[in-house]
């Protein structure tokens, strides 16, 4: 496998993508539409703390404890505090789904343009089909970095500045987010996001590779909802994992790779509190690593099959039949 | 002979379709070699397993130039039937980003491309987008991509469709320059005027197989007839009964017709001059227009 080439393709497809006006639409709408449905996130999580610390779910000394590692504190301040917590997954949550909304769309469509144009002809007699495949996938997720840096960037410059608006000064707010987020944790986010993403870009390609270009510019889609459906349920049930994070759906979540990454997100923003049981952090990498290999391994294989195929979308028995070659 | 390219009994089957079935040829360094065939005959198929872009079922395809039985890609250039490019991309960004793929460094894939579009008359649309060129200019730009990275072998498959007659020209020309510059050339065409002027050696296929291969000369001289016209004084009525002689059309002064196969052209001009007074003749070999569509009407109709 040669990685020059890898990096050739990679290098174009970010190039080009950058400076489309899809990417610049979703790289600063997006962050228009996670604002309002963040303050509708607030509002609802300020609503379930409330409930949250009803039932003591939460060890308010614990919680106070922190609250005076980082400064003086009133108790009101306790409130904005689970806020926090509950929006930090939230937002991240958010960036992921939408980031691989992006990249579902970019990728799919990309394919099918290659198709539809025969570029992809004059491509396969100077790469394999694998190269063209996985110097997308690499090409994307560099997109999808830069996006999820502005989106990051976007969503601190609003802390800093509303927050003090609101009557929290800003070294506050960053030692709360500090609070909520150590390294550690971070560290695992970036983990679960990159792998997420890779499993997602993978069935991308695979898709766009078996869809027929006529059902794509007639619009037929199905295939990418049947992706993004189970992406978006962490999300849908935010409130139950949050209120039982080391429960049977939270841990069944966790397992699914379509629905660990952002369940352990939100798992693990409130790890400070109720800890992840490190076996479950390990056995839902794990499962999401190899499911990542999987997933790169039988996209190659339908990729490179479906790629020279050019009339009709590709049915699932015709898929199977590709894997077993 | 050399060889620079060996195919061997190579079969390729789509869903019980046989698309190609048992071909072996050869291909010698710097010969232009003419892959003809009808359409849907599997040539396609064919030139995508020569390329690597599909493993044929069973049978091999060796280049000299192979690395463990591995092609690499950088030495073989494609002009595909099905033409297309990046729509919305500049012609520069196009040329370099194919030519990467090719392992060429940027800055000399800049300089080949300028020189080619030089030659192309095509400089100023450098930085244009590929949507702004008319068809023919899109296929010199695919043209350019195919041979930019300099492969010492270059598969041309239907290079002249579509264009009018003077690009025509000058793809011929741009192939001799290919060819005089020792690139070995697979030329797939149904233009037979441009594969009589252009190739030395000829694979014909149909429904998947051979049916004849072998240098311009041998093929007109196995499967062509040979036309003559006359020109004459006398009574040329004695032809109608002259056995050697097919699709006759007589006139006062002047004949036209066939010989049967494997009449020789000197015995039938010695039997021919005593009954006659000659004043002009000229005795041609079938274009490879004819010897192809009776080769191909023989051996039946594309199964695909």
């Amino acid at each position: 496998m040669n990685m020059k080439t890898i990096l050739s393709v990679a290098k174009w497809e970010f190039l080009q993508n950058i400076k489309s006006r899809r990417f610049l639409t979703t790289t600063v709408l997006i962050p228009m539409i996670i604002l309002g449905f963040s303050s509708v996130g607030l509002w609802i999580s300020s609503n379930s703390a409330r409930v949250a610390s009803d039932h003591s779910l939460f060890d308010r000394a614990a919680l106070e404890r922190i609250l005076q590692r980082s400064g003086q504190l009133s108790s009101t301040d306790i409130e904005l505090q689970l806020s926090i917590m509950i929006a930090i997954p939230s937002i991240f949550a958010f960036i992921f789904i939408w980031s691989s909304l992006f990249s579902v769309v970019m990728v799919l469509m990309g394919v099918v343009r290659e198709k539809q144009s025969r570029v992809v002809e004059l491509l396969l007699s100077s790469i394999s089909p694998y190269q063209l495949m996985y110097g997308k996938i690499l090409g994307f997720a560099g997109l999808g970095l830069v996006q999820v840096l502005v989106w990051i960037a976007i969503a601190l410059a609003l802390f800093l500045v509303f927050g003090p608006l609101l009557g929290v000064p800003a070294p506050l707010l960053v030692a709360l987010v500090l609070t909520f987020m150590p390294w550690h944790i971070f560290f695992l986010y970036v983990f679960f996001f990159a792998l997420g993403y890779l499993f997602i870009a993978a069935l991308s390609a695979a898709m766009g590779a078996t869809m027929g270009v006529e059902d794509v510019l007639s619009g037929q889609q199905l295939q990418s909802t049947l992706i993004l459906m189970p992406m978006m349920l962490p999300l849908m049930l935010l409130a139950q994992i949050i209120e039982n994070p080391n429960g049977a759906l939270a841990l069944i979540l966790s397992l699914v790779p379509f629905t660990a990454p952002t369940t352990m997100m939100m798992r693990l923003a409130v790890e400070a509190q109720i800890p992840v049981p490190l076996w479950q952090i390990g056995l839902s990498l794990t499962i999401l690593i190899s499911c990542v290999y999987l997933a790169m391994k039988l996209a190659g294989k339908i990729f490179s099959v479906g790629i020279l195929l050019y009339g009709k979308s590709a049915t699932f028995s015709e898929m199977w039949t590709w894997l077993r070659r | 002979m050399s060889e620079i390219l060996r195919v061997t009994e190579v079969h390729k089957q789509f869903d019980g379709t046989r698309a190609v079935n048992g071909i072996s040829f050869s291909v010698s360094p710097g010969e232009v070699f003419g892959l003809l065939g009808p359409n849907g005959a599997g040539k396609t198929t064919l030139i995508r397993m020569i390329l690597g872009i599909f493993q044929p079922d069973q049978g091999s395809v060796n280049f000299s130039f192979a690395l463990n039985g591995h092609l690499p890609k950088d030495k073989v250039g494609y002009l595909p039937e099905e033409r297309g490019l990046y729509e919305d991309r500049k012609i520069s960004d196009t040329l370099l980003y194919l030519a990467s793929l090719k392992q060429v460094a940027p800055e000399r894939a800049r300089e080949r491309a300028l020189r080619w579009l030089e030659r192309m008359e095509l400089t100023k649309y450098f930085e244009r987008r590929v949507r702004e060129l008319s068809k023919g200019m899109q296929q010199k730009i695919q043209f350019i991509a195919s041979v930019l990275h300099e492969p010492p072998f270059v598969v041309l498959d239907e290079p002249f469709s579509g264009l009018d007659p003077v690009n025509q020209d000058l793809f011929r020309d741009l192939i001799l320059e290919l060819k005089a510059k020792g690139t070995t050339v697979l030329l797939s065409s149904h233009q037979m005027n441009f594969v009589e002027d252009l190739c030395d050696r000829i694979l014909l296929v149909n429904r998947g197989q051979a049916i004849v291969y072998g240098t311009l000369k041998e093929i007109k001289k196995t499967h062509g007839h040979d036309h003559v016209y006359l020109e004459f004084k006398g009574d040329g009525r004695f032809l109608q009964s002259d056995n050697r002689i097919k699709a006759l059309q007589l006139k006062e002064t002047h004949a036209q017709f066939v010989l049967a196969p494997g009449v020789s052209v000197s015995d039938f001009l010695k039997s021919l001059s005593s009954p006659l007074e000659i004043e002009q003749i000229s005795i041609e070999k079938s274009p490879l227009h004819e010897i192809f569509v009776n080769l191909v009407k023989s051996t039946g109709a594309p199964s695909a």
